[in-house]
């Protein structure tokens, strides 16, 4: 029994607000939770490498978004074609005029699942090798790729994720990128110096917060 | 004979000279060109937002000029300055630029957040945000 009214009052008061910090506080970690889940970067990096009989071209693109959800494993990036550089003076200057159209081809893409996410601990500091597999999308092509990269988890628990791995397109496809690119590039362009092999380096470096 | 020497010399240094100026010749940079499009970044993103394709079509590639207040300023790998840009203060970010290191004088005031700054630069598309490429901050 309560002695009384006040004391009543009082501890009913004392009631709603560990009530009411509770739900905040479970309110708060939940969202925590939630943020620390889907990681993302803006600002990623694919790096591009592919040789012909008269040179090597490399390309990169530095405004690739990318997204890492902890929690599931899904991984995914999406770039576009004409945030690519290339490395050659001249040929930057060609791929950024008006004759290079990237109508049809403007986005790739990448959605992929770590394979050995059980490996990971995204909630200590450290390196761990990644295995991860997915469908890179370019246009309407879609192609299935297994990559093994590096992640590292920063002390404040902000992620780095790389990899460089090399894929060989199908001659068919060889064939298709090197009419494409005759198509829509300046005739005045050697096109000899722009064609691609079947052999292309990949690189890609993620930031993510 | 002499003269077929000389001509010859003549000829292998025209060609070298060719060879090296394709060889070093610098990157694309959106300094010194006038822009394709003034538009309201508002406008810009809108303009994809309601139908990409005709956007892509009408920007892409374009340089374009815009303004808005300066949401977020990150660096990719590189250590360029990369600005997420909105119509007002606190909204969403609707422009991606990343500013051309060899033309980037902006000090940190520049880019305080808050900041309506105006730049220049080649669109590439649309992802999360309307994307720039070798932006240039403009006065």
């Amino acid at each position: 029994m309560f002695n009384t009214q006040i004391e009543y009052k009082m501890r009913n008061k004392l009631y709603l607000i560990l009530m009411v910090s509770s739900t905040l506080l479970a309110l708060t970690f939940s969202l925590n939770d939630l943020s620390a889940q889907k990681m993302t970067c803006r600002t990623g990096h694919v790096s591009i490498e592919s040789s012909n009989a008269v040179s090597n071209i490399e390309a990169d693109n530095y405004q690739v978004q990318s997204t890492l959800n902890t929690e599931t494993g899904d991984v995914s990036f999406v770039g576009l074609t004409k945030s690519f550089s290339l490395e050659s003076g001249a040929l930057d200057k060609a791929f950024n005029s008006q004759y290079v159209n990237v109508d049809g081809y403007s986005k790739f893409k990448y959605q992929g699942k770590l394979t050995n996410l059980d490996e990971i601990d995204f909630n200590k500091a450290g390196e761990y090798e990644f295995d991860v597999i997915g469908d890179l999308v370019v246009g309407e092509s879609k192609r299935r790729t297994q990559v093994i990269g590096t992640l590292i988890v920063n002390s404040d628990l902000t992620i780095q994720a790389y990899s460089d791995f090399s894929i060989k397109i199908e001659q068919a496809n060889v064939d298709q990128i090197n009419t494409l690119l005759k198509e829509r590039i300046s005739e005045s362009i050697n096109f000899e110096v722009l064609g691609v092999s079947r052999d292309i380096n990949l690189s890609v470096l993620f930031n993510y917060r | 004979m002499k003269k077929l020497g000389k001509l010859s010399l003549v000829i292998i240094t025209v060609l070298t000279c060719i060879a090296l100026f394709i060889i070093f010749q610098p990157q694309y940079s959106t300094q010194g060109i006038e822009p394709d499009y003034t538009v309201k970044i508002g406008q810009l993103h809108q303009s994809f937002e309601q139908n990409e394709s005709q956007a892509s079509q009408k920007y892409i590639g374009k340089v374009i000029e815009t303004s808005g207040f300066v949401i977020e300023v990150n660096k990719d790998v590189t250590g360029a300055n990369v600005l997420l840009l909105s119509n007002t203060k606190n909204g969403d970010p609707q422009i991606l630029c990343t500013l051309d290191s060899k033309y980037d004088n902006s000090s940190e005031g520049d880019l305080k957040i808050g900041t309506k700054v105006k730049v220049k630069g080649q669109c590439t598309g649309m992802l999360l945000e309307v994307v720039l490429k070798n932006g240039i901050l403009l006065d």
